[in-house]
């Protein structure tokens, strides 16, 4: 590394800082590394995703391409500098906390400097909060909060300072205030921000092929540069003779490549060094040796090439004779009979490609060595998961691993399961030193994806609307290693039908290993890919058949208490859902001339046979600390728990406080996903907090336990007064297993949604306006309902991306052709439409006050509503998704042929 | 600075020029001519009275620059130089016949806009040659205008960009994203000289001015299918903005 050190002095936030940095450091990395400023974020590191956007003169910039040198002297504002000395919040950062503009937080820093530069201009029209945040991709919250914020600090009368209209006053009630400031100010770290001057840095060394066979790694210039400590190659890392091997079902996913690479940029090597920047540039002086494999992308390569995996490291047959990794078959009823009774048939084959999650936190995790064994910090949503799967790849008993879930910046199924933690913890073992992994946003891409599908459906109907029967064969490609897969195909498989009845049923769902990018949960695990054929075959049938879509689906949808084949009976009024949707949507009411409408139901089951524990801990002083494993990343359940606690035992909010999750703190929880939380973990939660009323009246004077039943309030308000120790509360719930289902048992309950949109096409090219949507949750009872209806919105507008515009290509050479955010196209605040979020709440789900969980469901039914909508304005019906303009125009020149 | 980060830009030094005060202003020159300074960005482009009045088409496209973040920091010179056949300003360049002052150590040259770029990514500079301004001639400048297709709504790279110009009744036009450099659109503009109406002829002489290539934007096909259509628009809007 050559020496390439200047000094200059930058003026930040009003303070003068001398700086000494290398002279191509970037502002952003000045900001976050030399000064400390971690409130400003990075993640694409190319000026496209506006994490990173700052004042600078007084103007919005992304910090990440600019020279911090050649800013000398121009003042750079900064998120830290927003809020006044006394702390007090800026007006925008009022509003963000009042409108709930924020989920997970990352993005925020960037999305309020923005939003400072447009207030700052001489108009704040729509037009210019739409070009002026057009820069910062959000993808928790669809931008609508957002916007609203800014929108009121643009239109009020009052001039800073604290604010009545925005309800910012009221909002230090609202249990989410405390979260969102500490989002708001960039107070809130994510594992990145961590100080890391005492620590290694990890760098992987990735092949630009698609696959490939390793002949030789030639290590030695890199580890000659100076600060390298050491390259690792798989053969390095080793242990009991093998290259230590993980995954969270099936252990195939190899912490470095061995002989031969089976995705495009799978680690074949890792280099350490003590600082990141020398790490990355040791990584480019790797030699690696290789020989080309033929790519398998697609479904019809993966059927027909050899298999990908040549050993079965657990001792499981699938994907060693074929590439098939496993096959669910599901029947019900007679086929004959339902086919005879069938006047109209559908049939047709719907596609979606692989993609990307985006979070807006770019993955990265710290590995430190503690006693005999390891520590690790990540961003993962399932700590005892992770836990598990690495006692159990480095032979360490649960106890010598402590996970310590730090904040989690926007995952949705991404940081689930283990992928960066496996070889962070070999390598600090193996050096005895912390080691801190991060990724680019590049790498990313080829850290998790959403499974691609290829599902063929064939539908009959009697002549009355009345399904009789489907057939489906659904084609799930998983990428090249097994990670949750067999649980997304197999659930995709057994609700592929599930919210309609149908006479008779054969599904068969496969996953197929291809040499891409391994795929993992993501938002809706295979519910949308399945909603997205079923939904559309439905609508097929009901244009053949002259029926109106909401009509049919009436006449079809399961009644509550339905038998469900292979699961737990309907929980829910889905037909008032359908209605409830159709009404505030205005579905039966004229619309204007070439606009188009579409309506969709969505389901998803929820993981079964889990457990949650939560401890309640009561402090002398009425403060109480909630320990659960239940990890947050801007779906809100701390505090929506928070809140609980509190009403149950008689407290303000303010007084509760959650606990990080951390592992050898928290009592076991088994996962942070599936929508599950509010029920599992609310449950537990609720008990608990029982057992602490329980043990305060146990402690009551005999004169007293004879009085009627005495509120939590009075119950703790004696105890405080006579005594000092902590009561501690304990509860858990745990869904009921089944080894013989398939699933491991049934249901806890169902997430159901519909969604209605109204959109028009360009017919010269292909471009879609969605200007509306009405989305309904069956939610059985909503708890936290500002962030309930954020969920929903965001949800839906990842949905729309998804169906518009999100996919990963690969060119002609195997390799991705868009694995960036310069050509990942995700939706901005430009692409959003206006949007009603509701909920029916029928007090029937199986969580607090009657709850289900409602976390995934506003993607599940976005893309099989547009293509409806899309339909319904031009005539053509869309079977791939995404539903580009190329593809669009295509489809519309076919049917005028 | 993002081809420096993604390795395919290697340099030894980086000279910042943005405080020299001549370079990063938007100036009348004696004989009408409108000269932008090296150091312009997009934003004092797209805000510029002058641009906006005299050079529409310019302002249009300065605005489709990426986002308003980056609309602070890039220059027009920087997009230019950057030689992208999908740059948003250089199609507003070309139909205003635009001219690129070089500095080198042989002394000044001015390039045409037309010879500036010489393929994707590259351009007619020398060895230690660098821009000092962009001129626009202002005579005749008559109305222009800029249309863009994006994969989606909001901020993308141009699937096509094309800059229309009418002045004196003869419309000029210049394409982006359709061929490996920004190009005019000559026979367009011969057709539509002697039609004065859009029409198929014209439009079938938009399919010969372009090469399109498929890419992982659009392919071909949907840019052939969207150019000429873009290209009305734009004349329609230009003609539009021309009738007093």
């Amino acid at each position: 590394m050559t020496d390439n050190r200047v000094t200059f002095r930058l003026d930040i936030n009003g303070q003068s800082r001398d700086v000494e940095t290398e002279a191509n450091a970037t502002l952003l990395d000045v900001l976050r590394n030399e000064l400390g400023l971690t409130g400003t974020k990075y993640n694409c590191e190319q000026g496209e995703c506006g994490a990173c956007t700052v004042l600078v003169g007084g103007e919005p910039m992304t910090s990440c391409i600019i020279l911090a040198a050649t800013i000398e002297g121009t003042p750079v504002t900064t998120v830290e500098g927003l809020a006044a000395d006394d702390g007090e919040l800026d007006h925008i950062q009022q509003a963000f906390v009042a409108y709930d503009a924020a989920q997970c937080g990352y993005c925020t820093p960037g999305m309020l400097m923005a939003a400072t530069g447009i207030l700052s201009g001489s108009t704040a029209t729509s037009e210019d909060i739409e070009i002026g945040l057009g820069g910062n991709y959000c993808r928790c919250t669809g931008y609508l909060n957002i916007v609203e914020a800014i929108e009121h600090v643009a239109a009020s009368a009052c001039e800073g300072g604290r604010c009545d209209d925005c309800g910012y006053q009221d909002s230090s009630g609202d249990v989410l205030s405390e979260s969102l400031t500490e989002r708001v100010t960039g107070r809130l770290t994510y594992v990145a921000d961590t100080p890391h001057s005492d620590m290694l840095h990890a760098t992987f060394v990735r092949l630009p092929s698609p696959r490939a066979t390793i002949t030789a790694i030639e290590t030695s210039v890199a580890e000659a540069v100076t600060g390298v400590v050491k390259v690792f190659t798989g053969a390095d890392l080793e242990r009991n003779g093998s290259i230590p091997r993980f995954g969270p079902q099936v252990a195939d996913q190899p912490i470095l490549a061995g002989a031969e690479t089976r995705y495009e940029g799978e680690p074949v090597a890792v280099v350490v060094a003590e600082t990141e920047r020398i790490s990355r540039a040791a990584a480019a002086l790797v030699r690696v040796t290789y020989e080309e494999l033929p790519p398998i992308t697609d479904r019809a390569a993966s059927l027909s090439s050899p298999p990908l995996h040549s050993r079965s490291p657990d001792g499981r047959n699938a994907g060693v004779d074929s590439n098939v990794m496993g096959e669910w078959h599901f029947e019900d009823g007679d086929l004959t009979v339902a086919r005879a009774a069938s006047s109209v048939i559908i049939e047709d084959v719907y596609t979606a490609p692989l993609a990307h999650h985006f979070a807006m936190e770019v993955p990265a995790c710290i590995a430190r060595p503690e006693g005999a064994g390891v520590v690790v910090e990540t961003p993962v949503q399932h700590p005892f998961s992770l836990r598990l799967v690495l006692a159990t790849m480095l032979g360490l008993p649960e106890l010598s691993v402590r996970v310590k879930c730090t904040t989690i910046g926007g995952s949705f199924g991404s940081k689930g399961y283990p992928k960066l933690e496996p070889v962070a913890a070999v390598l600090a073992l193996t050096l005895g030193a912390p080691i801190r992994i991060r990724l680019t946003a590049e790498e990313a891409f080829l850290y998790a994806q959403r499974e691609a599908s290829d599902i063929w459906m064939r539908t009959g109907f009697d002549n009355d609307g009345l399904v009789q029967f489907h057939e489906v064969e659904a084609d799930f490609l998983v990428g090249a290693y097994t990670d949750i897969s067999p649980r997304v195909v197999a659930k995709a498989g057994l609700h592929a039908l599930t919210p309609y009845t149908a006479r008779a049923r054969r599904v068969r769902a496969r996953g197929l290993f291809t040499s891409t990018p391994p795929t993992t949960a993501f938002r809706g695990f295979g519910a949308p890919h399945a909603a997205f054929a079923l939904e559309s075959q439905l609508n097929a049938g009901a244009a053949q058949l002259g029926l109106d879509p909401v009509s049919l689906r009436l006449r079809n949808v399961l009644g509550r208490g339905d038998p469900v084949v292979g699961d737990r009976p309907a929980d829910g009024d889905w037909s008032e859902l359908l209605t409830t949707t159709a009404t505030a949507f205005g579905w039966s009411m004229p619309k204007k001339a070439g606009l188009g409408r579409g309506i969709a139901l969505g389901l998803k089951s929820c993981v079964p046979a889990t457990k949650s524990s939560a401890r309640v801990v009561l402090h002398p002083d009425l403060g109480v600390s909630l320990q659960i494993g239940t990890t947050e990343m801007g779906q809100g359940t701390h505090d929506t728990l928070r809140a609980l606690v509190a009403d149950l035992l008689g407290l303000e909010c303010e007084a509760v406080a959650v606990a990080a999750p951390d592992t050898s703190v928290v009592p076991y929880d088994a996962l942070t996903a599936s929508s599950r939380s509010l029920v599992h973990m609310g449950n537990a939660v609720e008990r608990a907090c029982q057992d602490i009323i329980r043990q305060l009246a146990d402690l009551q004077p005999p004169n007293l336990q004879t009085t009627a039943p005495t509120s939590a309030r009075d119950l703790i308000g004696a105890w405080h007064a006579s005594a000092g120790a902590e009561i501690i509360g304990e509860g858990t719930f745990e869904a009921s297993a089944n080894p013989s289902h398939v699933l491991g048992g049934l249901t806890p309950f169902y997430e159901v949604v519909a969604t209605a949109v109204e959109l028009e096409v360009d017919a010269d090219t292909g471009i879609v306006t969605i200007h509306r949507i009405v989305h309904t949750t069956d939610a059985g009872k909503v708890l936290n309902r500002k962030r309930a209806s954020g969920l929903d919105e965001g949800g839906v507008i990842m949905g729309l991306g998804l169906a518009m515009s999100e996919q990963l290509a690969f060119g002609e050479s195997g390799l991705i052709a868009n694995g960036s955010s310069l050509d990942y196209r995700i939706p901005t605040v430009h692409d959003i439409p206006r949007m009603t979020s509701l909920f029916i709440e029928n007090a029937d789900g199986p969580g607090p006050s009657g709850s289900k969980g409602l976390a995934e469901g506003g993607v599940l039914a976005v893309a099989p509503a547009i293509a409806a909508a899309i339909y319904d304005c031009t005539g053509v019906r869309l079977t791939d998704l995404p539903f580009t303009p190329e593809r669009i125009t295509d489809a519309m020149q076919e049917v005028s042929l | 600075m993002v081809q420096m980060r993604a390795g395919t830009l290697k340099v030894r030094h980086v000279v910042d020029l943005g405080r020299v005060p001549d370079l990063g202003q938007i100036r009348q020159l004696s004989d009408g001519t409108v000269r932008i300074g090296a150091a312009v960005t997009m934003s004092q482009v797209r805000m510029s009275w002058i641009v906006g009045d005299r050079f529409p088409a310019l302002a249009e496209g300065a605005r489709h620059v990426g986002s308003r973040q980056i609309q602070n920091r890039a220059t027009l010179v920087g997009n230019v130089c950057n030689a992208s056949p999908a740059a948003d300003t250089v199609p507003p360049l070309h139909v205003h016949g635009a001219q690129v002052n070089v500095s080198g150590p042989l002394g000044s040259r001015a390039v045409s806009i037309a010879e500036f770029a010489t393929g994707p990514r590259s351009t007619c500079l020398g060895a230690a040659e660098w821009v000092t301004s962009i001129d626009l001639p202002a005579a005749g400048a008559g109305s222009s205008t800029y249309e863009k297709l994006g994969r989606t709504r909001g901020v993308d790279i141009a699937v096509v960009g094309v800059a229309c110009r009418v002045s004196n009744g003869i419309a000029t036009f210049a394409f982006a994203s359709v061929a490996p450099t920004v190009t005019r659109a000559l026979l367009t503009e011969a057709a539509l000289a002697v039609t004065g109406e859009w029409n198929q002829v014209v439009s079938s002489a938009v399919q010969d001015d372009i090469s399109p290539i498929d890419d992982i934007r659009a392919s071909a096909r949907y840019r052939r299918r969207v150019a000429p259509l873009l290209a009305e628009r734009a004349w329609v809007r230009a003609v539009g903005r021309a009738v007093p």
